[in-house]
């Protein structure tokens, strides 16, 4: 009884717009999402437009010196040492969103674990832009690791990792503390 | 339960726009042209557009579409009439520039 007195005037009172908030807040999350994600795509299609807009000039070579071969091998295994912690990082962060949220978490640790998957998946696609650069340096018979095709690409690569790495760990530490304290209150 | 999509159009305009990228042909970097700069005698220092390049004559370079100033000069002097000349490049296709003491002439075959 006193719950069914207290609950209609808390409605009359502004308890529907209380509620409308509360279920808005979802849906302007989601195209808060939508949003992000259309802009990160324009981002990297704004780079990658940029790269390979930029002038070429380079001499050409008939075959690839040991040296020039050790340096082409030593780029592809870093390329794909930060693909792989790439993917790597979006399974670990996909795990922890599985496994550690079904409980209640901060809004800011959300968009950290979002900005992180954000960011881990620009590093694999510059990834892939960086190894197209590779294979359109040697067919177009030219070797310049340091051509804007392939070395913007190979840093926006490893940055956007550093970027994951560092909102991951942000989440990942929000995350388990969280976690933490259900179990300590549990 | 199914799970109920609320923005259908909105998720696949949005996975059309994340696949813009990789998909756009013209995002692919630009096809190249070849400028072989050969000189009689070899070993001439080539400059193009205004930068000196690393390689003496003859050489060939890989390069994208446009125009570009070349000038060839050796120690001698023996090929000062190898000025300034501005030399065109489709994708695709070569641009020979051959300079002699007489001057730019036609590559020898």
């Amino acid at each position: 009884m006193y719950h069914e007195k207290r609950s209609v005037p808390d409605i009359e009172s502004g308890g529907i717009n209380k509620m409308m908030q509360a279920t808005g807040r979802p849906r302007l999350g989601r195209i808060g999402y939508y949003i992000g994600a259309a802009a990160i795509a324009v981002l990297a299609w704004q780079a990658q437009r940029y790269t390979s807009g930029q002038q070429i000039f380079e001499s050409q070579v008939d075959s690839l010196t040991q040296l020039q071969e050790q340096q082409l091998q030593a780029f592809l295994d870093m390329n794909r040492l930060l693909t792989t912690l790439g993917t790597t990082m979006l399974g670990a962060l996909g795990f922890l969103l599985a496994s550690g949220s079904k409980g209640k978490s901060g809004s800011s640790v959300r968009w950290s674990a979002l900005a992180s998957g954000a960011f881990a998946g620009l590093s694999v696609f510059f990834g892939y832009i960086a190894s197209e650069g590779i294979i359109y340096m040697l067919r177009n018979q030219f070797f310049d690791l340091e051509a804007p095709v392939i070395l913007w690409p190979h840093t926006a690569h490893f940055y956007a990792l550093l970027l994951s790495v560092f909102f991951f760990s942000d989440f990942a530490i929000h995350d388990l503390n969280n976690k933490e304290d259900r179990s300590a209150r549990s | 339960m199914p799970v109920r999509r609320r923005y259908p159009i909105l998720e696949a305009a949005l996975f059309g726009v994340l696949l813009l990228p990789a998909g756009l042909p013209s995002q692919t970097p630009q096809k190249t042209g070849k400028l072989i700069v050969t000189s009689t005698p070899q070993g001439a220092t080539i400059v193009v557009n205004g930068k000196k390049v690393p390689q003496p004559t003859d050489a060939t370079f890989v390069v994208s579409a446009g125009t570009y100033r070349v000038s060839v000069t050796d120690a001698d002097g023996n090929l000062k009439n190898c000025g300034t000349k501005a030399f065109s490049v489709s994708s695709g296709s070569q641009t020979r520039a051959h300079c002699t003491a007489a001057g730019w002439t036609a590559p020898p075959k």
